[in-house]
């Protein structure tokens, strides 16, 4: 019978598993017995129903699944709470006990797994800033409470791939046949030889790409279809909606920008790159944005609840400065006051 | 229709084994979740232990996210353990000493979600779902991985732990059921 003939060419068509000759002969037979047609259509249709569930679904199910699995799901980011509650002291050796564990673990999952690949992570902790050279000649700086992780054998691939948590400044060593890509959580960055800066704590509500010679081509994870290329002294601001957590598509806005430099007295300075030099530099932030900075900075822990304090306003730039002498500076522009114990900081 | 992006799916677990972050896990949640518990209730025709078994489906991957990157197609491995998972808890209900996917009941139900159709009304709806109904266990799961979740052959096959051939003849098995309401409904010749 033609017509089982027809509905069996018809089924591996929708399901995308039809050969071309099967193709032909379909299209034969449609011709042949054209009643047939309406097989298709109704079958086209029976696919169609209902195909996909609604995200608030999915809000709701997730929620539900942290609170029953909340023991079991131990998200990464925790890892930050623990150092800020170190001392300066201790970290200096935490960090060293941090790199060696961390790659003694790399290794000892390299030999216990079938992949050949050995990574290697850094960790530069709070009040902490490193420079790495990579293996391909590559210069990184690494800022406070950032991680980066790359490939040992970075060269003998088609792509020199590496990994950021943080910020960092990165000088490509120029090679045009490997591609050099960091990714961070949020954002992906293909370059052949350049310098910029990439920004993207975890928790904090932006992540800033900034060029400052050469040229990147930046995709976004949520949307990869998404290619945004960067010329010299733009920066490329990706910041998080919290309000608008319920609709995914509208989560994150894009902000492409110039940068501006910032004239303190009589020097002018680049905001995005002076960490580079150790400079901690800030233009009209508000103590609430500036607070993680510090934060950073000096490895502390800033206590801060008052809403009328969080919105004053700084411009500055902290160069030698300790964090008792940087707070004593910002007293002078805005009235409050502050009480250390130990490596926190109670401001009211 | 949105298309869930499984595209994505090599490089999220890339990230998930470095990061670890709640963020990279939702997008991973978000693509496997509904696909995992829609095929679990097919199995389980309960809601509840439906949701159950796609939450300890992506709690496997969780625990397994450091070594995930080997694995070749991580959205048919969510199936997989979500049908392994399924079966374990039919096992437990029934106390029976084994549980087969050819002996279990199969619900199928097109999704009531779906925009409104103009040539397939309510009651053809329900002719329909009876006519899948009627079909083996292992037949209707094949439907419904085709059609819901847009896998291959060879997709399907390993899911079920079936031969690519045996996916083809209960696929069209399904739709030649369909052909024939389709036929006394239209009055095709």
């Amino acid at each position: 019978m033609h017509e089982n003939r027809i509905v069996e060419l018809l089924t591996r068509k929708i399901a995308g598993e039809a050969t071309p000759d099967e193709l032909g002969e379909l299209s034969y037979l449609l011709t042949k017995y054209p009643d047939a047609v309406y097989y298709e259509a109704l079958l086209d249709q029976v696919w169609d129903l209902g195909q996909e569930g609604s995200q608030n679904d999915l809000d709701e199910a997730f929620d539900k699944h942290k609170l029953s699995k909340q023991d079991d799901l131990d998200f990464e980011i925790k890892e930050k709470v623990l150092y800020s509650y170190l001392k300066n002291h201790v970290l200096v050796i935490s960090i060293i006990t941090f790199i060696i564990f961390s790659t003694s673990l790399y290794f000892s999952e390299y030999y216990h797994s079938t992949t050949k690949e050995v990574r290697v992570d850094i960790y530069a902790a709070k009040g902490i800033r490193k420079e790495i050279k990579l293996p391909d000649g590559t210069y990184v700086r690494l800022n406070s409470d950032s991680k980066l992780s790359y490939d040992l054998d970075m060269q003998s691939h088609d792509q020199r791939d590496v990994i950021l948590i943080g910020e960092a400044f990165f000088k490509v060593a120029h090679d045009k046949k490997r591609p050099f890509i960091v990714k961070t959580n949020k954002v992906a960055i293909k370059v052949l030889g350049t310098e910029f800066n990439v920004r993207d704590y975890p928790g904090d509500k932006e992540s800033e790409t900034t060029l400052i010679k050469g040229s990147i081509e930046l995709t976004i994870n949520d949307r990869s279809d998404q290619k945004f290329l960067l010329k010299p002294s733009e920066k490329l601001a990706l910041v998080n909606n919290i309000n608008n957590k319920l609709k995914k598509g509208a989560s994150s806005v894009l902000m492409i920008d110039n940068i501006s430099p910032v004239k303190l007295g009589d020097q002018e300075y680049i905001e995005e790159i002076a960490w580079t030099e150790n400079k901690l530099v800030f233009e009209n932030e508000s103590f609430e944005e500036l607070m993680p900075k510090l934060e950073r900075w000096y490895n502390v822990k800033i206590v801060l609840n008052d809403p009328a304090i969080k919105s004053y306003r700084f411009t500055g730039v902290f160069i030698k400065e300790n964090i008792i002498q940087a707070l004593e500076a910002m007293q002078l522009i805005k009235s409050f006051h502050y009480k250390l114990i130990e490596n926190e900081i109670k401001i009211f | 229709m949105v298309k869930r992006q499984f595209n994505k799916l090599p490089d999220i677990v890339a990230r998930l084994a470095h990061f670890g972050s709640e963020q990279t896990y939702r997008e991973l949640f978000d693509l496997l979740f509904l696909p995992a518990k829609k095929f679990a209730f097919c199995i389980l025709h309960s809601n509840e232990e439906a949701e159950e078994v796609a939450q300890d489906m992506m709690m496997t991957l969780w625990k397994q996210r450091k070594t995930l990157v080997e694995i070749t197609n991580v959205y048919v491995y969510s199936l997989v353990i979500t049908k392994n998972l399924s079966l374990n808890v039919l096992k437990k209900n029934s106390k029976n000493k084994t549980s087969s996917l050819d002996d279990t009941d199969i619900s199928f139900f097109f999704d009531s979600s779906s925009p409104e159709q103009i040539i397939i009304d309510n009651e053809l709806k329900m002719r329909l779902e009876n006519a899948i109904q009627s079909l083996p266990p292992k037949c209707q799961l094949v439907f419904k991985l085709a059609k819901e979740n847009n896998l291959s052959y060879k997709e399907i096959a390993e899911i079920l732990a079936i031969s690519v051939k045996t996916v083809d003849a209960h696929l069209v098995a399904a739709t030649q059921k369909l052909a024939k309401i389709f036929k006394s409904e239209f009055q095709i010749k």
